[in-house]
């Protein structure tokens, strides 16, 4: 592996870029992850940075259920981020639908438009539960970065 | 009745000067008017209640269906009483005049009647779907009573609307 990719890797790890986008959710689970964001929970502390455009970030943070007015606008950001990307679903909405599932103008969770990389219940999800997904996803990416170096 | 002088006021100046298309005006509470007009004199009615009467504000229009027919409800307020207008139409051939000229803000009010209650509103400007998504069915209006929830998710997933 170049220098160049290292430098790369190393700093996705310690830094993975946010952006945070709402599908239709409530505001709920937008507040929770405001609220994991700021320093009272302080997910900062892990290098994550909230971004204003998919095109600067690494981790795509969904909240809601996916509407049908909205599905569109989710692939087209999806699509603006660079590779790799990975995907937080927030809020049991998120997950699978949750309350407005089966509804006409909801297509349900966010595996119905893209894929998803962790799933993180609640209604809303706390801040902890947010946390520990984003522990998560940062150690599980650790992992396949030491197997790439090997 | 001494308590109403307003309303008292407000209903009998509306009856006289729309007579015969003002029906059912009732005052139901302190500050509460409803009342019924025939569609062709609805835009004129609210012009008078926001020219002679004060009432400047347009909260929201409701959209209702009766079976028979389909209409809208006007709720039209000066901040302190609120008039509800009610118009029907039939809905065989569902048409309500816009009320742009009086209240501008009515457009988007409107084009959510087009869409979820198809009701066609004469003299709207032509747009796009609100707030139903782009590639929605024509001609299917989710809040009318014929409309069943199974069967629009079956059409929407035939359609792909996504």
């Amino acid at each position: 592996m170049k220098l160049k990719d290292k430098m790369i890797l190393w700093s996705r790890l310690k830094s993975p870029w946010l952006l945070h986008f709402n599908s239709g959710a409530c505001n709920g689970c937008d507040i929770e992850i405001v609220d994991a964001l700021t320093p009272r929970y302080d997910v900062e502390r892990f290098g994550l940075v909230l971004k204003s455009t998919p095109r600067h970030a690494d981790v795509l943070v969904v909240s809601g259920p996916v509407t049908r007015q909205q599905a569109k606008r989710l692939k087209r950001i999806y699509n603006q981020m660079p590779e790799p990307k990975f995907v937080l679903a927030v809020g049991a909405c998120a997950c699978s639908g949750g309350v407005f599932d089966g509804c006409y103008s909801v297509l349900g969770g966010l595996d119905k438009a893209i894929p998803v990389t962790a799933y993180i219940p609640g209604c809303p999800a706390r801040p902890e539960a947010i946390i520990d997904a984003v522990v998560k996803l940062i150690t599980a990416l650790e992992a396949s970065t030491k197997k790439a170096l090997k | 009745m001494s308590e109403l002088i307003k309303e008292e006021e407000i209903k009998k100046a509306l009856e006289e000067k729309f007579s015969g298309a003002v029906y059912d005006a009732v005052i139901t509470r302190k500050n509460r008017i409803w009342l019924g007009v025939a569609p062709e004199k609805a835009v004129e009615l609210m012009g008078f209640l926001k020219k002679e009467k004060g009432f400047y504000h347009l909260s929201t229009i409701t959209g209702f269906d009766e079976g028979e027919k389909l209409g809208a409800i006007y709720h039209i307020t000066d901040q302190h009483t609120i008039v509800n207008v009610k118009v029907r139409t039939p809905k065989e051939k569902p048409v309500l005049n816009t009320v742009m000229n009086v209240f501008p803000v009515c457009i988007s009010y409107e084009r959510e009647l087009e869409d979820m209650f198809g009701i066609k509103i004469e003299g709207l400007p032509e747009g796009r779907n609100y707030p139903l998504p782009e590639g929605f069915p024509k001609g299917v209006h989710p809040l009318r009573k014929e409309v069943k929830l199974d069967d629009l998710n079956k059409l929407l997933n035939e359609t792909e609307v996504k």
